[in-house]
């Protein structure tokens, strides 16, 4: 069994560009075999995996997680082999200038993001905002070539591989959500050796950075009586009032919201006490921005909970999470489980 | 194209109100014998059993339209537009109301971006009148010279509004035997959100999904580059909506081993609820060939020939050679 | 020679903290040429001995230093503020990977999320003082234990990667790939005795070279620095300066100095008569170490050979390696060559 920061590290390498997740999905699958009794992909690539089988007159509990990543698209190949982009998903874009980033082509290219340098910039341009269109990206190819490998629709990400940072902080580019995705299979770890009075599914959805509505179909199809939806949510720093945040290691952030299932948001929030894990309630309204939205709505309606881990640079190149509150919210929903 | 782009013509179907033309090509289908209905929404599901995968080959069935809310005390009547993109393409257009009422459009000019609102010289002295004429609700749709043949580009209205419905239609027409269930559906309300699309998928169930549709061409000299007139367009995505890209892949190497023109179309744009077919149920694998149509939603659009019997070849290919687990 | 810019360009050495690049090019140095020391602006100089006595002094200069951050306070929470030594841009920093203090301790710079924005800021690139770096550290005490302070320098944590055909990637290949190809010359069997400075803090104003050129007194600087190329297809071509994969950039003309118009014709008709591909500079933007060179106490006669670099502070310097082999050509070749040049 892989240990937590193998989990993470692992699940974080892998590029799961949005809206282009199958290829990695299916990869994925594989992976998952050994932690699950059945892993299947659904029609849009979502991740359906079957942990603990039901008896009769159990209910059926759903732990989701949405393992795709912002990405850009490419919009094409310009005639002197620099690739142009547009950004539908939510990547930052002040995160993007310099950075190395991957083009899923036909294989995976490396370019670097265009940047403009200090002397050929005016003063004025610093309280201009940043348009797509001013960047470019470099991939190093004339047009001819760079063609044969990339295509308008292909994804781009940002590259590279997490690292640790000093008291279990862990930084990469898609902690947003492999982070959740690392909770979830946690928690079926933790389950594994505990005796609960529930069928558990785990769902891996695609598409949360598109419109959080790609849980919609695996939910359809697992219907479940309880789901416990895991995201990621804004970690506290200097500038970001102290309501509007939560502190690193100060543990996983039970949601309350009108739209999630009151009594689980309490009984998320007992679990932690009896595990001795502090917590930090994060209230929100309207659609809370997560999966929890599509989970909610399946089929005749799904009561649904949602936990949150506190993350530092959400949708750049270095986001940043804290490895106990990963672990500490396995732990919680693993105590959630067993008390249903 | 010709043919069906006229048939499908003959009978209005503003948003919401599709009926006639939804009877027309439902008695079309019985005369191929093939079974059809009508959903709760209006949508026209037709079935050709084969056994084994299920595949929806969807086209919108309505077209854009403008809906009488009130009138003002000169008679002009207050319209609410739908599917209307680019009001500005409307002005001074005909609009025809059911009993054979006529008007003209214009617009109220907007301030700083927010949409314009249309109203209608029906030739009512006042209020009263204008709204027994034309009661609330009321649908009108826009009036546009006909479809016409000119040396292999089909010049005239309604092309973006039809080009979808009448490829299948054409489909329809020469079918022949092939694997697997196939619902062969034009949807109503497109032009609200795709709202029939979504009760449509949900009853067929399928695996996999080919949407039928129109695109605005990008090559006119005021286009900054996409799809030409003679290509077929493969749509990669439309803003957050991404079609499988598998299919899409699909489609586009088929099309370069046929020989037939076919070119990726990508829009910052998601048309609302253009992802119902995905979304409904357990989901299904979505992907969506359209023609690229000039002058898009003006009185005069043109669309090519060429593409529209491209388009319907690789439709046919994919019926047999769909790659597998679709 | 890419192998030797890697090991130069991943050594930390921001402005004012050059102690790690200073060793290592103090050690090379050592080993290549006749004579090589440190200074008290912290420049590595070095003297090698040519074959023939030169009849004017000539100098060839490259900065080590690299454009980084220094922590200027540590705050409660454990996020420290950072000021930035040498101009970079607060664009390129959220979510930038940094190394922080001698320990190295890896750290991410931190902007508040997009999401909480309002949304006329969405796209506005940060303030300097709305950006901190973060080691993992949730308190001061923390910090303090971990042996980071205020003054401590970070550095852009990047890799060096090669990418495309012949391009390559990484930090502080400006100018850590002069200092390569100063290295290399020290290699070779010169013609002419040459003296060799490898400056500090020309990204803080140009201080080591004010110090190097009044010490060792040159006829002719020529300095070997990495400049600002545009070439990317959002640019308009008139503003792009320099091109990657022309050859060397020599310059006329920049943001401080005119350079040796004289030395600069000479430089073009060598690299024309060896058919070595060169382009001028065509955008009047910048400055280097010749501002300096030019002006400190007799003065000199300047000429800038440089090395087109994309991205310029940057985490992600781009350049190509048939630029770097063609500039070492023609530097190898100046060198035989300026050497010779009769003091008026």
């Amino acid at each position: 069994m892989d240990n937590l920061v193998d989990i993470v590290q692992n699940l974080s390498k892998i590029y799961i560009p949005c809206g282009a997740e199958r290829g990695s999905c299916d990869a994925l699958c594989k992976r998952l075999q050994p932690l699950f009794e059945k892993v299947e992909t659904d029609a849009l690539g979502n991740i359906l995996c079957l942990a603990r089988k039901g008896k009769a007159g159990e209910k059926r509990l759903m732990l989701e997680a949405h393992i795709d990543e912002v990405a850009l698209v490419v919009s094409e190949v310009d005639d002197e082999g620099f690739v142009r982009v547009t950004s539908p998903y939510g990547m930052d874009i002040r995160s993007v200038a310099s950075k190395v980033m991957t083009v899923h082509g036909r294989r995976p290219v490396l370019g670097v993001m265009s940047s403009v340098p200090p002397h050929l910039k005016s003063a004025a341009k610093d309280s201009e905002p940043l348009e797509w269109d001013g960047f470019v990206l470099d991939v190093g190819l004339d047009a001819q070539k760079a063609r044969t490998l990339i295509c308008p629709g292909d994804r781009v990400t940002f590259s590279g591989e997490p690292a640790l940072l000093m008291d279990g902080r862990i930084t990469g580019r898609a902690l947003d959500n492999r982070a959740g995705a690392a909770v979830v299979l946690r928690a079926v770890q933790l389950l594994k050796r505990r005796p609960i009075a529930c069928e558990l599914w785990a769902l891996l959805s695609v598409q949360e950075e598109a419109s959080t509505k790609g849980a919609l179909t695996g939910a359809y199809a697992i219907n479940p009586d309880i789901a416990v939806v895991v995201d990621v949510s804004f970690g506290r720093m200097p500038g970001v009032e102290t309501h509007e945040a939560a502190a690193l290691s100060g543990g996983p952030m039970p949601g309350m919201a009108p739209i999630l299932d009151r009594e689980l948001s309490k009984r998320l929030c007992r679990a932690a006490e009896e595990c001795g894990v502090s917590f930090q309630p994060e209230v929100m309204t309207g659609s809370t921005g997560t999966n929890a939205a599509a989970v909610q709505r399946a089929r005749s309606g799904v009561r649904t909970a949602l936990l949150s881990v506190p993350l530092l640079n959400m949708h750049t190149s270095g986001e940043v999470a804290a490895l106990s509150d990963i672990e500490d919210a396995a732990r919680v929903i693993a105590r959630f489980a067993e008390t249903l | 194209m010709l043919e069906e782009l006229l048939f499908l013509s003959e009978a209005p179907a503003p948003s919401g109100m599709e009926g006639a033309r939804a009877r027309k090509i439902l008695e079309f289908a019985a005369s191929l014998g093939m079974e059809g209905r009508a959903d709760k929404l209006g949508s026209v599901i037709i079935r050709k059993n084969g056994g084994g995968r299920r595949m929806l080959l969807a086209a919108p069935l309505d077209e854009p339209c403008a809906v009488c809310c009130t009138a003002d005390d000169k008679g002009f009547l207050r319209l609410k537009a739908i599917g209307v993109s680019k009001p500005e393409l409307y002005n001074g257009r005909q609009v025809t109301f059911a009993g054979g009422v006529t008007g003209v459009i214009g617009l109220t000019q907007a301030k700083d971006g927010t949409p314009a609102d249309l109203w209608c010289d029906i030739g009512a002295p006042d209020k009263e009148k204008a709204l027994a004429l034309c009661p609330p609700g009321a649908a009108g749709t826009f009036v546009h010279p006909a479809p016409k043949l000119r040396g292999g580009r089909i010049e005239g209205g309604g092309l973006s509004a039809l080009a979808g419905a009448a490829l299948l239609l054409r489909l329809i027409k020469t079918i022949e035997n092939q694997p697997g269930d196939l619902f062969l559906v034009f949807h109503a309300q497109k032009h609200m959100g795709h709202r029939g699309l979504q009760t449509a998928a949900f009853c067929c169930e399928a695996d996999t999904a080919v949407l039928l549709d129109a695109v605005p061409a990008g090559d006119t000299p005021d286009a900054k580059g996409g799809v030409a007139v003679d290509s077929v367009a493969v749509k990669l995505s439309e803003g957050v909506v991404s079609y499988d890209g598998e299919l899409s892949a699909h489609f586009l190497e088929r099309a370069g081993i046929a020989g037939v023109k076919a070119s990726p179309y990508l829009s910052p744009d998601a048309p609302a609820g253009a992802d119902a077919a995905q979304l409904a149920g357990r989901g299904c694998r979505v992907c969506s060939l359209a023609l690229p149509v000039r002058f898009f939603g003006a009185a005069c659009e043109v669309a090519c020939l060429s593409a529209f019997e491209s388009a319907l070849a690789l439709l046919r290919d994919f019926l047999h050679s769909a790659p597998a687990g679709t | 020679m890419l192998t030797a810019i890697r090991t130069l360009a991943m050594l930390p050495g921001v402005s004012g903290h050059e102690d790690a690049v200073r060793a290592e090019i103090l050690a090379r140095a050592g080993a290549l040429a006749d004579r090589a020391y440190t200074d008290a602006c912290g420049n590595v100089l070095a003297f090698k001995k040519g074959r023939k006595r030169a009849e004017s002094r000539v100098l060839l200069a490259a900065h080590m230093d690299e454009v980084g951050f220094v922590v200027s306070h540590v705050e409660e929470n454990g996020f420290l503020r950072f000021l930035t030594a040498g101009g970079i841009e607060t664009y390129v920093l959220p979510g930038a990977r940094v190394l922080v203090g001698d320990a190295r301790l890896p750290g991410v710079i931190c902007a508040r999320p997009v999401h909480l924005l309002p949304k006329d800021e969405k796209r506005l690139p940060p303030k300097l003082s709305e950006l901190f770096i973060y080691i993992g550290a949730d308190s001061a005490e923390k910090v303090r234990k971990a042996g980071i302070g205020p003054g401590d320098d970070a550095v852009f944590d990047g890799g060096f990667s090669t990418f495309g055909d012949g391009f390559f990637t990484s930090k502080a290949l400006d100018d850590r790939a002069g200092c390569a190809l100063l290295l290399e010359l020290m290699k070779a069997d010169l013609e002419y005795d040459i003296y060799f400075a490898f400056h500090a803090l020309e990204e803080e104003g140009l201080r080591g070279a004010y110090g190097a050129a009044f010490a060792i007194k040159p006829d002719i600087a020529v300095v070997v620095e990495a400049t600002t190329a545009a070439d990317i297809s959002v640019v308009t071509p008139e503003k792009r300066a320099c091109a990657l994969r022309r050859g060397p950039v020599l310059s006329f003309l920049d943001g401080r100095t005119l350079y040796d118009r004289a030395l600069y014709e000479r430089a073009a008709r060598i690299a024309d008569e060896n058919g070595i591909p060169w382009q001028p500079k065509t955008l009047v933007a910048g400055g280097n170490d010749a501002g300096a060179l030019q002006t400190v106490g007799e003065g000199a006669r300047v000429l800038a050979v440089s090395l087109p670099c994309r991205y310029l502070h940057t985490a992600s310097c781009v350049m190509h390696e048939s630029d770097v082999a063609n500039t070492a050509r023609l530097l190898r070749l100046i060198c035989d060559d300026f050497g010779g040049i009769k003091n008026a």
